[in-house]
């Protein structure tokens, strides 16, 4: 027991201190060594949203586009809605070479601007749960005193209608952040081919950056779909799974 | 009347052309190696000034250790029409005699053209002993010069030699190496192209840079006699290793003949060079700049902005050339990173070189810069790092700054000032975020999301929550409907279940409750509350339903009785007394009422 605590002590003292001398390799701008540290951390088991965050940092400040890019998306699942990830994906996003390309779920939330961009999920399902309960006791009320005023079914009326908006929403954005099919390309130009073999043809050419789903999978390949459809085969190594 | 024509456009087409342009005025002086039984000519060309007239020396000619051979230059003119315009040149050349051996400066002469003042420059005059006049050679026999005789062989060797050449024998490693392949031939020596070849040694050692240059010609003396050069061949070399370097000798086979006469015979003979030996140091370690990427030689960089004070959203072109004498194939391309962070930077294509006598002297880089906000900048060039062969040491070029002003742009619908975007590369470096600092808090390596099934449960809870109660309501609301439908049936049962207990009880709790259970039975039976029932009213109601007057005065004695025994109470048997009585007229009151 003592051993175990004794033990478990030991390995946060050492992540807290990787952390702080990977946070200072950054502020002295030595971003190279930023970045082993991070991965240092990750490579020793901890993760979190802060650690995925300042890595993306400092690969994109070693201008290493696709690796930034990856653990933007990977912050983003562990901190849904943080301004900073936002903040600085989207700038990678502008960075790549590829135009940017949505997925469809992300091209709709986008198109209900007020509630995707600029309300996180937390703030999304909390909301959307307050406002359904309101609307459930209003509903109570009325059923138990029906004469009990008009006033109360306006409460009802509209705690009802943002609840279950906002639901609707929360379940897109979840949609969103627990997938574990979308990947990024990490090579710097990737041609997809028409089958998993060098011998196809090629389908179209994608470069760093970009993100993907993940349709099918082969030894050494996977086939993969862009958001406008296009879709092909690509050699494993040049993406990684967010 | 041809000829006339042809004189009046002589003279009368040059004449006016030449006073409607402003005279163009270049000097040459040549040889710079004369002997001293030779003439140095001073040309002074120019074209488009007055005709006839001798230019001026408002100074005086100044001669210094030369003086000259005849008072008056002698003159040449010509005359050419391209593209229907006239250009008239006229060559004014004094000839020039050196005093004594040496190296001495001709100073520069102050010239004066159509009332403009032109300078000749500085010119480095090397001056021999007496040439020895070799000129004889054109009387001899073509056959008796190269004749392979033993006797002849000296002096045919003096008459025609090849040689290579570099302008110093210890280089630094990537520091270029001219080398130059000359043919030295007395003067009436000729060499025909046809049937002569050159074979250049293998360069194994070194790089080879072609010069790009035009075969020339200049005059040297030697050993007191002047030779005609022919520079055959000039690369650039750039050795690949330290030590001592050789290169092989080059090989001749050359048609030559002496004289220009028609009859001149052509004979074939074979020349080869030296070999050269070449001493290549190595580059010293210490002192090297952080910025050297191999470049030797003595290098500088210029910069400019096409404009100093632009609005956002405009851009600006900045020229940036390194220039100098070097091994200009190690300059690295100019990227100007240092600049994106303020500036949105397009590369110009690739970079231009200018060349002089077939060697790079500069490279020049354009970029155009998109600034992405207002403010005044501060754009430094870059700077290149270097070694001098000449002082031995390694140099960085000079810090240069360029100011540039930037005005508030115009603005856009929403807002946005209009600035362009470069694809593919990262720009917004300084919109970035910054990174999270503080602790660095769980660790877990799971995401915590609440699930929105949540949202649905809820959702559904208070759905299902509305509709239990409602039903509860509802059934509520219908058992009583029920009870009240069937309150007259249970009116007797009732009865008998409010005076069941009062057997136990006496005195006023007796009574009250005997009363209660009498005016109750009437309540139930007509579904009215009991405590609005009144003796009145049930003698009323009886009458009304034609019940026999007797059953009214039995209630109304029960209820005397009742009333009585409050006030004096009795003894057990007459509170069972009573409450018979009571029971029996109840009994007999719902017989008929039902």
């Amino acid at each position: 027991m003592i051993m175990s605590l004794a033990l478990c002590l030991l390995y946060s003292a050492s992540t807290d201190g990787l952390w702080q001398e990977a946070n200072q390799a950054y502020q002295e701008e030595r971003f190279d060594i930023a970045a082993e540290k991070y991965e240092s951390l990750l490579a020793e088991g901890a993760e979190n949203g802060k650690i995925h965050y300042n890595l993306g940092n400092a690969y994109f400040k070693s201008q290493k586009l696709g690796k930034a890019i990856l653990h933007y998306y990977r912050a983003e699942k562990f901190l849904p809605g943080d301004d900073d990830i936002h903040n600085n994906l989207t700038l990678a996003n502008e960075s790549r070479v590829d135009p940017i390309i949505e997925n469809e779920d992300e091209a709709f939330l986008r198109s209900v601007d007020l509630l995707w961009n600029r309300m996180n999920y937390s703030t999304v399902f909390y909301l959307s749960l307050l406002f359904l309960v309101v609307g459930g006791l209003a509903s109570l009320v009325i059923v138990i005193r029906p004469k009990s005023g008009k006033w109360l079914g306006y409460v009802m009326v509209i705690g009802a209608t943002l609840g279950l908006l906002l639901m609707g929403t929360a379940f897109l954005q979840y949609r969103q952040l627990s997938r574990n099919d979308f990947a990024v390309i990490l090579a710097a130009q990737v041609e997809v081919l028409a089958g998993p073999s060098t011998r196809e043809t090629v389908n179209f050419t994608i470069h760093e950056g970009i993100r993907c789903q993940i349709l099918d999978e082969s030894p050494g390949w996977f086939r993969i779909r862009l958001a406008n459809g296009y879709n092909g085969w690509v050699p494993r190594a040049v993406l990684e799974v967010i | 009347m041809r000829r006339i024509g042809f004189l009046a456009l002589v003279l009368l087409l040059p004449g006016s052309a030449a006073f409607a342009q402003d005279p163009n005025v270049t000097f040459s002086i040549a040889p710079r190696e004369v002997g001293l039984n030779e003439l140095v000519q001073f040309t002074i060309q120019v074209e488009g000034g007055p005709r006839g007239r001798a230019p001026n020396f408002p100074n005086g000619f100044e001669l210094g250790d030369f003086e000259l051979a005849q008072r008056r230059p002698s003159t040449s003119m010509q005359t050419t029409i391209v593209n229907g315009k006239v250009t008239s040149t006229n060559s004014y050349t004094y000839l020039l005699r050196p005093t004594k051996k040496g190296t001495f400066e001709l100073p520069s002469q102050a010239v004066q053209v159509a009332g403009k003042t032109f300078q000749s420059p500085k010119t480095q005059i090397s001056v021999k002993d007496e040439v020895r006049n070799l000129r004889s050679t054109r009387s001899r026999s073509p056959i008796d010069s190269f004749q392979n005789d033993r006797r002849n062989q000296r002096q045919q060797q003096a008459e025609i030699f090849a040689e290579m050449s570099t302008s110093k024998s210890e280089y630094f490693i990537g520091e270029p190496i001219a080398f130059q392949v000359k043919i030295f031939r007395t003067p009436g020596v000729n060499i025909s192209s046809n049937g002569s070849s050159m074979s250049l040694p293998d360069f194994r050692d070194f790089w080879v840079e072609e010069v790009d240059r035009e075969t020339w010609q200049d005059t040297v003396i030697r050993d007191s006699k002047r030779y005609e050069v022919d520079i055959l061949a000039e690369r650039l070399l750039y050795a690949n290793k330290t030590g001592k370097l050789t290169v092989d000798p080059t090989e001749f086979e050359l048609a030559v003949s002496v004289g220009r006469s028609f009859f001149a015979d052509w004979q074939r003979v074979r020349r080869s060079t030296n070999a050269l030996e070449l001493t290549i140091k190595p580059l010293p370690a210490e002192g090297k700049p952080a910025n050297f990427t191999g470049l030797v030689g003595s290098f500088s960089v210029k910069g400019e902005l096409d404009k100093s004070s632009i609005s956002l959203g405009d851009s600006v072109s900045l020229k940036v050339e390194i220039a100098g004498d070097g091994n200009f194939a190690a300059v690295s391309d100019i990227t100007l990173d240092n600049l994106k962070r303020d500036f949105e930077v397009y590369e110009g294509g690739t970079p231009t070189s200018e060349t002089r006598g077939g060697r790079v002297i500069s490279k020049t880089w354009v970029f155009a810069l998109v600034p992405k906000r207002e403010g005044d900048y501060q754009i430094p060039l870059p700077r290149v790092g270097f070694f001098n062969t000449e002082e031995g040491r390694y140099h960085t070029s000079a810090e240069k700054i360029l100011n540039l002003e930037v005005t508030p742009g115009e603005r856009l619908a929403g807002g946005q000032v209009s600035v362009g975007r470069e694809s593919g590369t990262i720009l917004a470096e300084q919109n970035l975020n910054y990174i999270k600092l503080g602790d660095l808090g769980d660790i877990s390596g799971k995401p915590k999301l609440q699930r929105p099934m949540l949202l649905v449960q809820t959702a559904a809870g208070f759905l299902v929550l509305d509709l239990l109660v409602f039903v509860g309501l509802l059934m509520r609301s219908r058992g009583q409907d029920h009870k009240n439908r069937f309150r007259s049936k249970y009116a007797w049962k009732n009865f008998q279940k409010a005076v069941g207990p009062l057997k136990s009880k006496e005195g006023e709790p007796f009574y009250a409750g005997l009363a209660d259970a009498l005016l109750g039975y009437f309540g139930d039976k007509w579904d009215r509350p009991a405590q609005g029932i009144s003796l009145e009213m049930i003698r009323n109601r009886l009458e009304k339903d034609g019940i026999e007057p007797t059953h009214f005065d039995d209630v109304n004695a029960c209820m005397e009785s009742i009333e009585l025994a409050r006030f004096t109470p009795g003894s057990a048997g007459a509170r069972e007394q009573l409450l018979n009585k009571t029971v029996a007229t109840v009994k007999s009151l719902e017989g008929v009422l039902s």
